[in-house]
């Protein structure tokens, strides 16, 4: 029995040494409830996922840890052990967005977590309702500048990431407004449909479907939307590009194996490249599209840039 | 008559969904089994499988809670009969009838018909939910905060002032339970409030830990105390069974009450608050005065069994029309079932019946609103068929089996679950701390007439109260006149003041009368 | 005239409400009411935690008013059992306790026991079986099927148990 026991214990320790990463299943922490949005694409990343290459065929099972709109899962997740069995997947508009709105959480996810790709992206549009005159956003800023008039406008939440792409954009071209934020993208678009407001700045993907009430007028990325072509990025129209997408990443705490992050790493590229995964993202309203972990970190750090003064902006306004 | 093409798509849908048909078909029994559990309801079965419906697609959670909501009720009939135990208040009144004819020999007899009645109570509120909601639907879609405000306003108003036996403790239960749905992080600025400096507390209350304090734990509480004076269960059925049968020419002498009594129970079931408690009630008396046998109810007719069992199932679907086309939850199901659509990232309110709404599930399936609606309707139709067979043939069997567990084990494992299941619902581990404290809060207000029901729903309202009043304001140009110059709003703002005043002058007539006699 | 049982337990309700809105309303006095518009977010909890507090006074001056007003006999905690209300949730307390300290498994088992005596089992062969099982059964559904967060004990790690019902 001691000899079996302890030849068990041999086997063990040789195939730990030898093992390839990953051996196990692998923890995808989403730091809202289950259901949600960002837990919907993290599943659907996460079936995706074992069937890469260097996966192993292990899966990455999902767990829920809501909090601080994903915060703290992100403090979780950065204090885990760098073994690569704990990643943490979340929009980087709203973690940048959050971190920054939550000082009292001393949290800084540039240093704190390390970027391991991205899959795919989160974008903003400015959205009215379709029977406005103005075709273009560059119009409809001169139109409303024009009317003299307030823009009351809808979005998701007090200092979320198309809250803040909606003040920049206001702000910068000089626009008289208004915020009313919502609770989440729904209820952000249900008041433009029933026409409570002028303007809402939501996500692409809450237009889907509502074709009739609602147009989208602009995106403020550097480039066009692979998931909705049509729409004109604000840099073309004329007016300040502003460079801002969230793209949804997988993150890992510092200090990680070489071999966990070439691992990781070439699954979230060969999944972005999955017709399948762009496919399920088609259905809402969304697209893959890759960035590497060099991308996301540095468009983290931009984000963190273009959203702090805003932030402070926010918080002086309400005075 | 679109809807009819629509539940025809509704029952593919159903019907092309092994998960969702198997969780409806589950859902049937467990509600069953929930309800014939001396003391425990239907709201504490929702409470403790709410987290597990997190991990469902959106029409098996949906279709799981819905039909427990109502076989719940339909199982409560089954405690009332076999065991006396006034514990669900929506079978106390079939309890009267009920238990006499079980007492002496024919509870088969008192059993099938409660299913019965339930069946077709059940089916009458359905068709009626089914066509009114989608009706009103149309009217309501271009509703804006201002409009909201005025219905939450009147809703408040009108759930505190009905629910219990004094107004005054409505409205205090009502206002309880939107001060605590206020705690956490205030959604237009981003300012912390009411967490007393705790960042535990900034993502706000949540609502599973809370429903099962209030509905779970405070009812444990309540079995100890009672196992303690050794008052447990109150069988006391005779031996011998003497014509325990339910005949087909009996069914259908029935048939003309218990289309009164459903039609009765759905228009109960319409206003937010009223619940099949009332309902029950209101049958019962109704009915009693206008049967030639009158005298006799109360001693073990078949009359005094179906008239509240179809009133008080014919409740489930009407008290959905509130949800389904204001977002305003009418019964405690419903307003848990708020959460279940937001979990999913569906809006409730008219959109939902939009058909370009689209739903997309983390399997890839998607589908609009007003289909995955027309699907859950059509699990209704099916849980209560379900349900009916399930209690028809098996009722007996489930009431006996129950009554042999012994309870100094069951409710230890009923309590495991609902902290486990408080645990669940955001892996906290404070969130057990507070289900418990509910639960204390729960017993105390259940012991001095506060109302549970009131409390959860204003729970669930509160936070769209306060921001669509807001964000009404920040609409306006001309600050608060804005709720008087739309018509809609003051409209529902006149019926909310009207309905305190009738109740008030109501209860001080009624204790007038007390003090005279 | 010494009050009826149902106006001494209606003054109780009523300095519970009160007291309760005083510390809800003093609360909301600290929020920080800055804000777009005229009502910021400090307007409607202390709008309400005023309700309360007035709501309950009036209470207590119904009860004043008519001392003598008798109650139903399920009012009231007359024929109440609190020794048994504290036991049932000192139960719930040393669970969550022991979920802080030991983590889930540990904690299911200790509540389970604890309950199952509150609720007057006494046979050993019980009281030490069914807690056993009962972990078992509630650490492979929850933690291992439903895959819920299984946090580690804050003094004691069981986790090496709780891996031999729920590998990783």
């Amino acid at each position: 029995m001691r000899t079996l026991l302890l030849s068990g214990a041999a086997i063990l320790t040789a195939t730990a040494a030898f093992a390839d990463y990953p051996e196990r299943p692998i923890r995808l922490v989403v730091g809202f409830s289950a259901g949600g949005g960002t837990d919907t694409s993290a599943r659907s990343f996460g079936s995706f996922a074992s069937e890469a290459s260097s996966m192993n065929g292990m899966p990455m099972v999902i767990v829920n840890q809501p909090g601080g709109s994903g915060l703290q899962a992100a403090q979780a997740v950065a204090e885990a052990d760098a073994d690569g069995y704990t990643l943490y997947i979340i929009n980087n508009g709203t973690l940048a967005a959050t971190s920054l709105d939550t000082p009292e959480a001393e949290f800084d996810p540039r240093e704190a977590l390390v970027n391991l790709g991205c899959v795919s992206q989160l974008v903003t549009s400015l959205q009215v309702p379709v029977d406005h005159p103005a075709t273009t956003a560059a119009e409809w800023v001169d139109m409303v500048k024009e009317s003299g008039e307030t823009v009351r406008w809808s979005t998701s939440g007090a200092a979320t990431m198309h809250a803040i792409v909606g003040h920049l954009f206001l702000n910068t071209n000089g626009i008289d407004h208004q915020v009313v934020p919502f609770r989440g993208g729904g209820e952000t678009r249900n008041a433009l449909v029933a026409g409570d407001v002028d303007a809402s700045f939501n996500g692409t993907q809450q237009a889907a479907g509502f074709e009739e009430d609602i147009k989208m007028l602009g995106i403020p990325a550097s480039e066009r939307d692979p998931a909705n072509p049509d729409v004109p990025t604000f840099g073309e129209q004329g007016l300040d590009a502003l460079g801002v997408t969230g793209p949804m990443c997988v993150y890992g705490p510092p200090g990680l194996p070489e071999e966990v992050v070439t691992d990781v790493s070439a699954a979230v590229e060969e999944v972005a490249g999955m017709e399948a995964f762009d496919r399920f993202l088609g259905r809402a309203g969304m697209g893959a599209l890759y960035l590497d972990g060099a991308g996301g970190g540095e468009n983290l750090a931009r984000l963190y840039d273009t959203f702090g003064p805003v932030v402070q902006g926010i918080k002086d306004a309400q005075d | 008559m679109e809807a009819i093409g629509d539940l025809i798509g509704g029952f593919g849908m159903l019907f092309g969904d092994p998960e969702a048909l198997f969780f409806t078909i589950l859902a049937a029994f467990v509600g069953i089994v929930f309800g014939a559990l001396p003391g425990l309801t239907a709201s504490a079965a929702i409470a403790m499988l709410l987290p597990l419906s997190f991990y469902l697609g959106p029409l098996p959670a949906l279709a799981f809670l819905y039909v427990i909501g109502k076989s719940g009720r339909y199982g409560g009939s089954i405690a009332a009969i076999l065991f006396n135990t006034p514990g669900t208040a929506a079978s106390a009144a079939t309890m009267l009838d009920g238990h006499p004819m079980a007492k002496r020999g024919q509870p088969n007899r008192a059993l099938r018909t409660a299913t019965v009645a339930s069946v077709f109570g059940d089916y009458v509120g359905e068709v009626i939910l089914i066509f009114g909601a989608v009706w009103i639907a149309q009217y309501t879609r271009t509703f804006g905060p201002t409009e909201y405000f005025a219905i939450y306003a009147m809703a408040f108003v009108v759930i505190g002032s009905v629910v219990g036996k004094s107004v005054l403790r409505g409205i205090l239960s009502v206002v309880f339970g939107a001060l605590v749905a206020l705690i956490g992080t205030d959604i237009i600025t981003n300012t912390p409030r009411l967490t007393f400096g705790a960042p535990e507390l900034r993502d706000g209350m949540s609502l599973v830990p809370l429903l099962i304090g209030v509905f779970v734990i405070s009812e444990i509480v309540v079995q100890a105390e009672r196992m303690a004076k050794g008052e447990l269960v109150d069988a006391g059925l005779a031996d011998t069974h003497r014509d325990d049968r339910l005949t087909f020419a009996e069914v259908r002498r029935l048939v003309p009450l218990m289309a009164r009594s459903s039609l009765m129970g759905s228009f109960i079931g319409m206003m937010p608050g009223l619940g099949s408690s009332v309902a029950c009630f209101v049958a019962y008396g109704e009915e009693k005065r206008r049967a030639p046998n009158g005298a006799e109810w109360g001693t073990g007719t078949i009359e005094g069994i179906a008239a509240p069992e179809s009133a008080n199932n014919a409740v489930s679907g009407p008290s959905m029309i509130p949800l389904l086309t204001l977002g305003v939850p009418g019964s405690t199901v419903a307003a848990v079932l708020i959460g279940v659509f937001l979990i999913h990232g569906i809006q409730i309110g008219p959109l939902l019946f939009s058909d370009t709404n689209m739903i997309i599930t983390d399997t890839g399936d998607f589908f609009s609103s007003r289909e995955l609606i027309f699907a859950l309707f059509a699990a209704g139709l099916v849980g209560i068929a379900a349900y009916g067979a399930m209690g028809f043939w098996g009722g007996p069997l489930i009431g006996k089996t129950i009554a042999r567990v012994p309870p100094r084990f069951l409710y230890p494992f009923i309590f495991l679950t609902a902290v486990t299941a408080s645990y669940s619902a955001r892996a906290q581990i404070m969130d057990v701390g507070i289900a418990l404290l509910f639960g204390v809060i729960g017993y105390a207000m259940r012991r001095t007439d506060f109302s549970a029901a009131a409390f959860v729903i204003a729970f669930v309202l509160a936070g769209r109260m306060e921001e669509s009043f807001r964000q009404a304001l920040l609409l306006s140009d001309d600050g608060a006149l804005i709720f008087l110059r739309e018509p809609v709003a003051g409209g529902f703002l006149v019926v909310a003041v009207l309905v305190v005043a009738v109740r008030l002058i109501g209860q001080r007539r009624q204790a007038r009368r007390v003090a005279a006699s | 005239m010494t009050p009826s049982y149902r106006a001494r337990i209606d003054l109780g309700v009523a300095a519970t409400v009160i007291a309760v809105g005083a510390v809800l309303l003093w609360e909301a006095w600290r929020i920080d009411p800055r804000s777009y518009g005229t009502v910021g977010p400090r307007f409607v909890p202390v709008f309400l935690s005023s309700a309360m507090i007035v709501l309950g006074a009036a209470i207590g001056a119904g009860a004043l008013m008519r001392p003598s007003l008798p109650a139903d006999p399920d009012y009231g905690f007359g024929d109440g059992d609190l020794g048994r209300v504290a036991a049932v949730i000192a139960a719930g307390a040393v669970f969550t306790l022991a979920f802080w300290a030991v983590g889930f498994m540990g904690a299911a088992a200790t509540g389970m026991l604890l309950t199952m005596w509150v609720f007057g089992v006494r046979s050993p062969a019980a009281l030490i079986a069914v807690p056993l099982v009962a972990a078992i059964v509630y650490q492979f559904t929850f933690m291992g099927m439903m895959g819920l967060l299984d946090p580690r004990g804050a003094l004691l790690d069981l986790r090496p148990l709780s891996r031999l019902v729920t590998p990783d």
